[in-house]
């Protein structure tokens, strides 16, 4: 028996009237959402049932959603199940032709612990903000590449999951790079399983659908949680090859301080296109330059000027006593 | 050329304390901005440590605050501009003339603040370290010490 859609406290009626771009478009929030401040950074993990044995051989999945976009959260989730649990008659086998409706509703019935399904389910959900992802990548020193978050990521997430007392035996990781060193140093990582990384894995192996699904439908939740909240237009997938996103952040742009909402990816190219880099055609007429003088190898001396053409000095204006 | 004149009057009773950021870079603008808004309202503290935290343009940054030494204190001045002028954002940049753009009437404070913030990014260090801490304090205290008449 399935349970009830939950009403949401965001939910307004949209009506063929009423401006549909602001009300929240979403039937159900799943428990991995930070509902007070959905665009920060936000761990969540769920448990299988009390009666359900965790010392049997359970198989894991891991997948990410959001990884290329300029807005919004990267999001990686694990999920996992009891070996001899059937997971194929629950239409988890095909996940790329999921549309987002049914995605939703099969999140709903993963979270639905009174079923069989969820009972035997558990899923863990680690979402990165933007603001994480861009600052890690804008650090002066020691950059943080998404390859390296990624990784890190992953064999937490993971490793929580044994330190949960459940004993994961096997391990499938959707991978978009190179799977062999992939899997080789998660392998070495936990022996105790027996590792398979591969392309499309969410295509070859249900418990990776599963949690597909549970990186997908928490990402796009959330990003149209952020944009309710922001009470801001339709930005569309948040990727930049989307139209509506590139129109959303040419137009709400502030020439100084970028975009409210602590949702864009400061260190996309397309973010910077439009923010930082005057001559571009994406950049508004509003250009302002800031220079954190990161082309200076040598210790920053304040008493010298920075060489322009408008011979301003390292901060205020010009003028002389 | 024009030379502007800061008046500092003495009664600074009822003029608010501004909050006050010092940045590690350049802004090429100096017109109105939401920096409240943007950047003030959103200062967290680092690790539950005294330190502060906040983003600019995407990039982490670490503060501190930074008092002003007794019997000093910080002025905010606002340069009023010649109606030529235009603080909006337009699409035309007129070039800078060198001559200073000023009214040659007194240019009134319009606060006062006693503290700062001292920001920068990818710190570890400590504020005795940071350049304008040791500018502000040890230059006082240096200087104090020259000057005094013990």
């Amino acid at each position: 028996m399935k349970k009830n859609d939950e009403t949401t406290t965001f939910a307004s009626p949209i009506t063929e009237e009423s401006d549909t771009r602001k009300g929240f478009n979403a039937a159900f929030v799943p428990p991995s959402i930070d509902t007070t401040t959905p665009e920060k950074s936000n761990y969540f993990h769920t448990t299988i049932a009390p009666d359900v044995p965790k010392d049997q051989p359970f198989r894991l999945g891991v997948d990410e959603a959001g990884r290329g976009p300029v807005l919004g959260p990267m999001v990686y989730a694990v999920a996992y199940c009891p070996v001899d649990f059937d997971l194929t008659h629950f239409g988890f086998a095909d996940s790329k032709t999921l549309t987002s409706v049914k995605r939703s509703q099969l999140l709903q019935d993963i979270c639905n612990t009174e079923d069989e399904l969820g009972r035997h389910v558990g899923w863990s959900v680690q979402s990165i903000s933007a603001q994480e992802l861009a600052a890690g990548m804008l650090r002066l020193h020691n950059k943080y590449n998404l390859n390296s978050q990624a990784h890190d990521t992953t064999m937490d997430l993971i490793q929580k999951v044994y330190d949960s007392g459940v004993r994961v035996t096997e391990i499938y990781v959707d991978t978009v790079g190179p799977p062999d060193t992939y899997q080789q140093k998660l392998q070495a990582r936990f022996p105790q399983a027996k590792v398979k990384v591969t392309k499309k894995a969410d295509s070859l192996f249900p418990i990776v659908s599963l949690a597909s699904i549970c990186a997908k439908v928490t990402r796009d939740i959330q990003l149209e949680l952020v944009r309710y909240l922001l009470q801001t237009q339709d930005w569309g997938s948040g990727y930049s090859a989307d139209a509506r996103t590139t129109k959303w952040l040419r137009s709400s742009v502030h020439p100084v301080f970028g975009w409210k909402g602590d949702i864009v990816r400061y260190s996309w190219q397309t973010a910077r296109d439009i923010l930082e880099v005057a001559s571009s055609k994406t950049s508004s007429p509003s250009f302002v330059d800031v220079d954190w003088h990161e082309e200076t190898s040598a210790p920053l001396n304040f008493t010298i000027r920075k060489p322009s053409t408008k011979n301003r000095s390292w901060f205020g204006t010009d003028f002389v006593f | 050329m024009n030379k502007p004149i800061i008046l500092f009057e003495n009664e600074n009773e009822g003029k608010p304390e501004e909050n006050v950021s010092l940045m590690p870079c350049f802004i090429g603008f100096d017109g109105p901005a939401p920096v409240s808004e943007f950047f003030h309202n959103k200062i967290s503290n680092k690790d539950d440590s005294n330190k502060l935290l906040a983003y600019f343009r995407g990039r982490e940054l670490n503060g501190s605050i930074l008092q002003l030494p007794e019997n000093y204190v910080g002025e905010c001045v606002e340069f009023p501009l010649l109606k030529s002028e235009d603080h909006s954002f337009t699409g035309n940049k007129s070039e800078s003339e060198d001559e200073a753009n000023v009214s040659d009437e007194h240019c009134p404070a319009s606060s006062t603040f006693s503290q700062f913030k001292i920001w920068d990014r990818d710190v570890s260090t400590s504020i005795e370290q940071n350049k304008w801490y040791k500018g502000v304090i040890e230059w006082t205290q240096f200087a104090s010490r020259i000057a005094s008449t013990e």
